[in-house]
């Protein structure tokens, strides 16, 4: 046989495979599409093809609850977070992982350990803290606490950073370039798949909190989020799947919106990182 | 610059002045949080725009979350000092919140109205009685009946549920609805709904009509363990590892979590709040008594309730607020919402509770029931005893140890608990 022939018949395996993976994994996804498509009459049916498509599950969501400005709140509050984080997280890494200095190893190892923390610990002392600063009722504490760093983020990019040859960041520092210069210039442009992935995770860590929202405003329509709201319906319309799945589906579109445009900036920076 | 200073500051008392004004002239604003479903938010729009109107100067905000939800934000709400001024309570949950401090003493308020709590049903007021008043009042009676899918009772040839029958007839019906319908060697139809792991929707009712009770809360004491308590595990047990003839919840969540709204099983013993869920089912349904037991007939009755924060700013108001939501106007419109039976006698008699136009069932049969109802126990440390006793009874249903040895692990967690609870 063939060298070729060996390739081509490894190359079949191989996305045989693959597509075998990817269609077990958009499999509950189509389902979701589908169920959502279909009557409630119509909701055990197994086949796949909803046997008469109605879009009256969008409708009928759209009657029970104002879905939009619910998105609306979600998508606002998710944005900020991940600005805040990717701004904050990166400064932090890219101190840790470019500059020397007394104690830093040590900063970054008590860095780690709030990794370690449980939510349930902090939870009391942050609201009576944020109460105090008279910020409870208000969207603020669903984000400001993003723009204060975080271990996950902050590890994670520094790591990544150390993967960029420290021998660049010295010669722009011989060339007269600024701290900041080379943070904004030379390593968040070199970093961009790190960033992207990383703005993945905090995007949906914001979206699908539902905790943060749940005690930190009003529980109406018109100040609270998403999950917020997908956690109502769920106590009035439990096994009615056409509804739900309509719902769930316009709640995890912005996420696949997200990662699609993550995506682009994962294959750009793949294709980028070829440079010696 | 002296001049700008003297501007600035000038503006600045101003302001404050206005600020100043604008606080003491504006409305008391009370804040209520229930659980509930969307239709409670429409219900509770409509009532907050009447209870404004009869009581000028007080501005009402009401939110509602799911029932998981709406327990974790109130413990942080109350936690963190941010309580709202009026929150529903579960007579379940009540005198662990009453304990905490949390509640308001109503008592005084009470006593000064006395024909306030004429026409309320006495066994809903029973649950919210404390040895030092009351702390909260009940909005709402649940009481639970034997809901059958006529349908499914037609295909197989069994007559309909009766006011006469007994445990051992809903066991020999159930047994023969439970079907294997295509033939796969796995059952695809059940005889019987019913929650096994809570008490209140099946396993309390028996335990009384076979002449058992639940739980002694004054001397701590878990009387699950009784001998007139273990046949009637052995009958449940006998149901669901025999016969078959009640899925578990494992059987039953690709079907959402109510078999009997999925139409995979006749029967179903639940509460009025199923109603409202059962009403647009494409089947046949009606509803009967809870069969009888050896000793007697028995349905749990439990009743969700209205409390007041103990660190509420406006007492006088809040208690305007309770007054209305278990006064007549309010319950009446509940009542129209179809998931509870109000707890006003007269409305229970009205054709706002009995003419539901979305529900042409008996509903008096829910009232009837307050007869031989018992009230589900309550007491301190509640939460804690039903999950060491639900911890055991899962065990059991899913067939890892018998009946009568996780009966035993029940007692022994559920007498922990209470010890510790004293």
């Amino acid at each position: 046989m063939s060298r070729r022939a060996e390739e081509v018949r490894g190359n079949v395996i191989a996305v045989t495979l693959l597509l075998a993976g990817g269609i077990i994994m958009v499999a509950p996804f189509i389902w979701m599409v589908s169920t959502s498509l279909k009557l409630p009459a119509d909701q055990y049916s197994r086949s796949l093809i909803p046997p008469i498509f109605t879009l009256a599950n969008y409708h009928d969501i759209w009657t029970i609850m104002p879905l939009h400005t619910m998105l609306w709140n979600s998508l606002k509050i998710a944005l900020i977070a991940t600005f805040g984080q990717l701004l904050t997280c990166s400064m932090g890494a890219f101190i840790f992982a470019v500059t020397r200095f007394r104690g830093r190893d040590a900063l970054f190892f008590l860095l780690l350990i709030t990794l370690m923390v449980p939510q349930q610990i902090t939870t009391i002392p942050q609201f009576i803290l944020f109460k105090w600063l008279g910020l409870y009722g208000t969207q603020v504490p669903m984000y400001l606490p993003s723009f204060l760093g975080g271990a996950f983020g902050t590890f994670l990019l520094r790591q990544y950073f150390k993967t960029i040859p420290i021998e660049l960041a010295e010669a722009a520092r011989i060339d007269g370039a600024s701290l900041l210069t080379i943070y904004w210039r030379i390593y968040l442009p070199l970093a961009k798949p790190a960033l992207a992935a990383f703005a993945i995770f905090a995007f949906m860590f914001s979206w699908n909190d539902l905790f943060t929202a749940l005690i930190y405003l009003p529980s109406d329509m018109q100040t609270t989020t998403l999950p917020v709201g997908l956690a109502l319906l769920q106590q009035q319309y439990a096994g009615k799947w056409t509804l739900m799945m309509a719902a769930v589906l316009i709640s995890v579109a912005p996420i696949i919106v997200a990662f699609l445009i993550a995506q682009k900036q994962f294959i750009e920076g793949i294709s980028m990182s070829g440079f010696k | 610059m002296a001049d700008w200073l003297g501007r600035v500051s000038r503006g600045i008392a101003f302001a404050s002045s206005v600020l100043w004004c604008s606080t003491a002239l504006a409305d008391t604003e009370l804040r209520m949080t229930l659980f509930g479903g969307p239709v409670d938010i429409a219900v509770w729009q409509k009532l907050s725009a009447d209870f404004e109107k009869t009581h000028p100067g007080i501005k009402l905000k009401v939110e509602v979350n799911d029932w998981d939800s709406y327990w974790e934000k109130l413990r942080v709400l109350v936690a963190g000092g941010t309580a709202p001024d009026v929150f529903a309570m579960d007579a379940s949950n009540y005198p662990d919140w009453q304990a905490r401090g949390a509640l308001l003493k109503l008592q005084p308020f009470v006593d000064a109205e006395p024909d306030l709590l004429k026409g309320v049903f006495p066994i809903s007021l029973e649950a919210y009685k404390t040895p030092d008043g009351y702390y909260g009042l009940p909005r709402d009676i649940q009481t639970i009946a034997l809901f059958y899918n006529k349908d499914m009772f037609d295909a197989a040839g069994v007559a309909y549920p009766t006011d006469n029958w007994t445990w051992d007839d809903l066991r020999a019906a159930a047994k023969q609805l439970t079907k294997d319908k295509n033939g796969d060697g796995t059952i695809d139809q059940w005889g019987l709904f019913a929650e096994l792991i809570d008490m209140e929707v099946f396993w309390s009712s028996v335990l009384w009509s076979y002449g058992a009770e639940i739980v002694d809360g004054k001397n701590g004491k878990t009387l699950i363990g009784s001998a007139e308590a273990m046949k009637a595990w052995n009958f449940i047990a006998g149901m669901v590892l025999d016969d078959k003839s009640i899925p578990t919840s494992e059987q039953l969540r690709q079907f959402g979590l109510d078999g009997f709204q999925a139409g995979v099983t006749a029967m179903s013993v639940t509460g009025h709040w199923s109603v409202p869920d059962y009403t647009p089912a494409t089947f046949k349904w009606g509803v009967a008594p809870m069969p009888k037991g050896p000793v007697e007939r028995a349905t749990s009755i439990n009743s969700a309730g209205f409390t007041i924060s103990s660190t509420t700013q406006h007492p006088k108001e809040a208690w305007e607020l309770l007054k209305f939501a278990i006064g007549p106007h309010a319950q009446e419109e509940l009542a129209q919402v179809g998931y509870a039976i109000p707890i006003q006698e007269v409305i229970t008699a009205s054709p706002a509770y009995l003419v539901q136009e979305k529900a042409p069932i008996d509903h008096k049969l829910f009232v009837d029931a307050l007869a031989y109802a018992h009230l589900k126990p309550v007491f301190k440390g509640y939460e804690e005893w039903a999950s060491a006793v639900g911890d055991a009874l899962h065990r059991a249903w899913s067939g890892e140890i018998p009946i009568a040895d996780a009966i035993n692990e029940a007692v022994a967690a559920g007498d922990d608990v209470l010890a510790n609870n004293r």
